[in-house]
């Protein structure tokens, strides 16, 4: 398999620019590099997403101990099959004092099967190549005061933000123990349905990321509140469209829970449809004919959802929008009338999950437009849910959580992905969605 | 961008040791592609079908129904076999989340040995490489632009005067 031949740098490297890993103790990497007058360079990396990250590169000059802050945005693509990643690095501003000279952002590159990124200040110039003398993602152990303090002054937001990250504000930890279980919490359940496509051909490694990504956070989210946590997955040869009718009819959400439903797969619209949602294709084999039996209003799923009464709904389909030459089976009055480390802000999870009702639904592409997946990343859509989710609820967020900022997010982060400045070959996504939400009381 | 790529291309041959840039990326078929001795051309159905539920009154390329066969000349099946093997018609990371929709289907035959691309056309541009073994199979995203559907489309516009 592919992933397997990716180098464990490169890997989770990847997967966290641009999949949204979902440990917020790897969001930091640590880089050692030496240019080619022998200075060295300890740098570190902090992740939000694919399009918003930085590295704080520390070094000796000039007498001076300087650090500077790097803006980083990332490229990911392939060459002769061989995948790569590129940080590029701009807007250099020093954190200390500058001396005389100024800093050329280094642009770090990620090979298939080299452990360690390359760096070069100057991309037309391939005798500045250095290869980085250590690339790793550090974890909590690694996250000192002193070693913030390598790349921070005392007073700087994000210093603050790191030190509530990771526990290291013993002020925080000994007046307000964390609580998994608390009044806000009691009784609440979050229902987490995902109908992903796992076994199609072209998107089915996709698909299965995303189911993987999926589970992973929610769970995490649902541990960190102490609510309760069922999932319903429909995947493999249980891709069809009973099975998903089977599980919204056994769905019985109460009053005060949460319902988050995911579509990964297929997705397209009758040639004569006239409603903005997508149709789901619940089929997992080319050889079964697009019909009635196979395809699932996305719009039904969330009325159907909606109409069992449970505090906040999110429906979410990662699918195309695009028509296919085929007209509805069904009218539209008929088909209407069928009805792991949990290290989050908990305020802000809170501020989601348990302080907000209403309903959300929001679909990854317009009418007539396809929507993006990677097998090494997933869905564009989905990914960008994961991302912005996380960042919604980062330390290093100062805002309130907000599901309009969060979905305003995930649509523009999918759209971003699919531009021709990211990716070449694509056509731009833009999602829409439907919203609803309010504050609990 | 296209610096990037330049530069990209250039770490792939100096630092993965490869011979030129995107070369090989479409795997096993290639060779049988480049060196076959016939190239046809087909409009076939949306959907496969199932080897059991075959009539025998149909022709079949890899399971899909052929609704009609659309000859080439000598240079048109050099045209589609260039534009096969052109790796720029190919987007290797990223796919689309639509349902593939069979429209054409090619037919690369050298000796007993066979493989046939069926082209789903865009908006849901995409490629599936099937050898007569049905053994192997492969998924391909076309590029939006890409040439192979071009010189498919300039072959059936043709046929469609002549008729």
């Amino acid at each position: 398999m592919r992933k397997q031949c990716l180098t464990r740098a490169f890997y989770i490297l990847a997967a966290l620019c641009f999949a949204a890993n979902l440990l917020p103790a790897q969001d930091l990497f640590e880089l050692k590099f030496t240019d080619k007058l022998g200075v060295k360079y300890k740098g570190l990396l902090v992740l939000f997403n694919d399009s918003k990250m930085y590295m704080r590169v520390a070094y000796n000059a000039e007498n001076m101990y300087k650090v500077v802050n790097v803006d980083y945005k990332s490229e990911h693509g392939t060459t002769d099959g061989s995948e790569y990643l590129v940080l590029m690095g701009s807007n250099p501003r020093f954190i200390t004092q500058s001396g005389q000279y100024g800093y050329n952002p280094d642009h770090i590159i990620f090979l298939e099967k080299q452990e360690k990124p390359y760096l070069t200040d100057d991309p037309n110039d391939t005798s500045k190549l250095l290869h980085a003398d250590a690339f790793r993602a550090l974890t909590k152990t690694d996250i000192t005061d002193p070693y913030l303090r390598e790349f921070y002054s005392s007073d700087e937001a994000d210093y603050k933000a790191l030190r509530r990250m990771f526990n290291l504000d013993l002020g925080s930890l000994t007046l307000k123990p964390k609580t998994n279980t608390n009044t806000y919490s009691a009784g609440t359940t979050m229902h987490l349905v995902i109908a992903a496509n796992t076994n199609i051909g072209d998107i089915g490694m996709s698909c299965a990321r995303d189911q993987a990504s999926l589970t992973a956070e929610f769970k995490g989210i649902a541990t960190s509140l102490g609510i309760g946590y069922k999932q319903y997955l429909i995947n493999g040869d249980n891709f069809t469209k009973p099975a998903v009718l089977n599980t919204l009819n056994t769905l019985v959400p109460g009053s005060n829970d949460v319902v988050v439903f995911v579509y990964r797969g297929h997705g397209f619209r009758w040639n004569d449809q006239q409603g903005a949602w997508p149709q789901l294709d619940m089929r997992s084999s080319p050889y079964t004919r697009i019909g009635e039996n196979t395809a699932l209003d996305l719009d039904f799923v969330f009325k159907n959802i909606k109409a069992k009464g449970g505090r906040l709904n999110i429906v979410l389909g990662d699918c195309c929008n695009s028509s296919i030459d085929i007209s509805s089976p069904l009218t539209g009055s008929e088909f209407l009338a069928m009805q792991a480390n949990n290290n989050y802000n908990d305020d802000k999870l809170r501020a989601l999950f348990m302080n907000s009702k209403g309903n959300l639904m929001a679909t990854s592409a317009s009418p007539g437009e396809v929507s993006w997946a990677n097998n090494a990343n997933g869905g564009f859509f989905t990914v960008s849910f994961l991302q912005s989710l996380r960042e919604e609820i980062s330390f290093l967020r100062e805002d309130t959580a907000d599901w309009r900022d969060l979905i305003n997010n995930t649509v523009n982060g999918a759209k971003r992905k699919s531009s021709k400045g990211v990716c070449s070959n694509c056509t731009v996504q833009n999602g829409i969605y439907h919203y609803d939400v309010t504050p609990k009381n | 961008m296209v610096m990037l790529k330049l530069f990209m291309c250039l770490l792939s041959v100096v630092l993965l040791g490869n011979k030129s840039c995107n070369s090989g990326a479409l795997g096993d078929f290639v060779n049988l592609l480049k060196t076959s001795d016939k190239v046809e051309l087909f409009v076939v159905e949306a959907f496969p079908t199932a080897a059991q539920e075959q009539t025998l009154d149909a022709t079949y390329v890899a399971d899909y129904k052929v609704s009609e066969f659309i000859p080439t000349d000598p240079a048109e099946a050099t045209a589609l076999t260039f534009a096969a093997v052109d790796v720029k018609n190919f987007d290797l990371i990223n796919v689309k989340n639509c349902p593939f929709m069979a429209k054409y289907a090619l037919r690369f035959s050298k000796g007993k040995d066979r493989v046939t691309m069926v082209i789903s056309p865009a908006s849901c541009g995409k490629a599936r490489m099937i050898f007569a073994s049905g053994a192997k199979e492969k998924n391909l995203e076309l590029t939006p632009e890409n040439s192979l559907e071009a010189a498919i489309q300039k072959i059936v516009s043709k046929q469609a005067i002549v008729k």
